[in-house]
């Protein structure tokens, strides 16, 4: 068990190593003007989708505020968007409606040359110079779908997330090309999902500087600043990036545990601790103690379906040993991290590289030895009789300059 | 409060009484009219190891920092030198600029120097990690450096 002071001092240190993770101020905005334009675009006067009233909005991480950048610099971020439609005709299939949206954004050069290879549920626009790419997720909603949503979002009590639910196509399914009832398509629920994550961080967990008002959002705004359960999400899919990296685990990457449910654990365990070390420790020791068994199987129950399992790939492949796998080396690391403590900043270094990469581990601690000197220099870096530095501590640390080079 | 400029035996009294009162774990090693050992072990932050750090002052010189333990301070690798030091062999550390009044006789040693000692070793761990020094500071100029390099 390391002290309090020692657990705050680990909370900074994550705090800035996250945001290394994160999406940048400049990122959010080209990417908000990327989807707001192909929103634009469906919704056009001369858009056969527009009787439809076709929207775009962000879904997934970038909605939770949970994205990790990609472990290697060259490849993409990774943006998840719904795109609703609401009172198509009554004879589409799945294959219509996907390919509704297909056909209009191939009716434009520019999106045209953008496009992937269709995929199961969704068309890709890949952004070549911007370094993204963003998955087009099209999908049936109710009338007045977006203010349904935004009341739900604000409003504190009484949420039946069915209400929320979508309905979406899937071109490997048998019916995909035949089922005019739409009850019959798959449903979704990302907009339930993501209001069911934001209220438990929110409820708990504020970090210093952020808003206590700040209402959940279900169009994400630009923050630097995120809920302690949010910066807990992004290096736990962090670490898990790391380790299904390295060359022990390389060749089991298709089983790493995946976010979905490294997010619905996390978020179930989170026990409202404001300290982002504590949180991650306390998650990191149960979260795998949240994975539900019914009758032998293994579950991990959609917060806003429980019909849903989460984990229903497990079964047929090394899924469960993977994510048994991360978890007690998730634990073995923090172990490792505590264990480092009064050997030094370095000693730490080290852990943290080999846990989150070696990289954002070295921007960190730039990043956070930066902020030292100017604490340093607004006057705020105190010194203690043991010589410790923080912002306690009867003495003030005067300004000066460390000087030298070597005299002979 | 100080005296515009104390004798010297005033000085080091005065000067042993604040570092008694703001570093009451540090040790006089030895004493005299006009000059001061003292040592004290430091812990930079609240996960940095132990350092122990010597001071030397006389009256009318400079006061002299040093890390007696660990000796030697580790580096980084591949890096021979110390940073921000007038002495790697000696471990003997750079804490202000000279002759800028950064430091006079009349700021004592215990507000400004031994401070300055602790931020010296919170950032000499960065570096150890890094490879970088982040405390900012300044290097001597190039024609110093060039004699220097002559020298050998």
């Amino acid at each position: 068990m390391i002290r309090e002071e020692q657990q705050k001092q680990f909370s900074e240190i994550l705090t800035f190593l996250a945001q290394q993770l994160d999406v940048t101020e400049s990122e959010f905005k080209t990417i908000t003007t990327s989807y707001e334009a192909v929103g634009s675009f469906l919704a056009e006067n001369d858009s056969p989708l527009k009787p439809y009233k076709p929207s775009i909005h962000p879904q997934g991480s970038f909605l939770l505020g949970t994205v990790v950048r990609p472990i290697c610099e060259e490849d993409d971020l990774d943006i998840d968007l719904v795109c609703e439609l609401e009172k198509v005709p009554d004879l589409w299939t799945q294959y219509d409606l996907k390919n509704a949206v297909g056909d209009r954004l191939k009716s434009s050069e520019l999106y045209r040359k953008m496009l992937d290879e269709e995929g199961k549920r969704c068309w890709t626009l890949l952004y070549g110079n911007n370094k993204y790419h963003m998955d087009v997720l099209p999908s049936l909603v109710c009338d007045n779908y977006y203010d349904v949503v935004t009341r739900y979002f604000s409003a504190s009590a009484g949420k039946d997330p069915a209400s929320l639910a979508i309905h979406i196509t899937d071109n490997t399914r048998e019916d995909y090309r035949w089922e005019k009832n739409k009850d019959r398509w798959m449903i979704s629920n990302p907009f339930g999902y993501a209001q069911w994550f934001l209220a438990s961080a929110q409820r708990r967990g504020k970090v210093r500087d952020f808003s206590a008002e700040a209402k959940i959002d279900p169009v994400p705004k630009y923050s630097a600043d995120r809920f302690v359960l949010q910066r807990v999400v992004q290096l736990l899919k962090r670490h898990r990036d790391i380790m299904f990296d390295s060359d022990a685990y390389k060749s089991m990457k298709d089983y790493k545990p995946i976010s979905i449910i490294i997010t619905t654990l996390a978020t179930e365990t989170y026990n409202q601790e404001h300290n982002l070390y504590n949180a991650l420790r306390h998650i990191a020791d149960h979260m795998a103690e949240k994975v539900e068994d019914r009758n032998g199987v293994k579950w991990v129950a959609n917060p806003v379906n429980k019909a849903e399992n989460f984990a229903d790939r497990w079964p047929e492949s090394p899924r469960k040993q993977m994510f048994d796998a991360w978890t007690n080396k998730l634990r073995s690391d923090m172990d490792k991290l505590e264990a480092a403590v009064g050997n030094g900043l370095d000693a730490i270094k080290k852990v943290l590289g080999e846990m989150f990469g070696e990289r954002v581990s070295n921007k960190t601690y730039e990043k956070y030895g930066k902020s030292l000197v100017e604490s340093r220099k607004n006057g705020n870096m105190r010194v203690s009789a043991t010589g410790t530095l923080g912002l306690a501590g009867a003495l003030n640390v005067a300004a000066h300059s460390f000087y030298g080079g070597e005299e002979t | 409060m100080e005296a515009k400029r104390l004798n010297p035996r005033a000085q080091i009294v005065a000067e042993i009484g604040q570092l008694k009162r703001y570093f009451p774990s540090g040790r006089v090693i030895s004493e005299t009219t006009d000059s001061l050992t003292w040592e004290v072990r430091l812990q930079p932050t609240v996960s940095s190891r132990v350092y122990t750090i010597k001071l030397k002052y006389k009256v009318g010189e400079y006061p002299r920092v040093f890390v007696t333990d660990p000796f030697p301070l580790d580096r980084y690798p591949g890096k021979k030198l110390l940073e921000h030091v007038y002495s790697t062999p000696k471990q003997e550390l750079c804490l202000f600029m000279r002759s800028t009044g950064e430091w006079t006789r009349q700021k004592m040693i215990a507000k400004t120097v031994i401070p300055w000692a602790a931020e010296w070793l919170q950032f000499y761990e960065l570096w150890l990690a890094t490879g970088e020094w982040y405390g900012e500071g300044m290097h001597p100029q190039v024609k110093d450096k060039k004699k220097k390099d002559k020298k050998k």
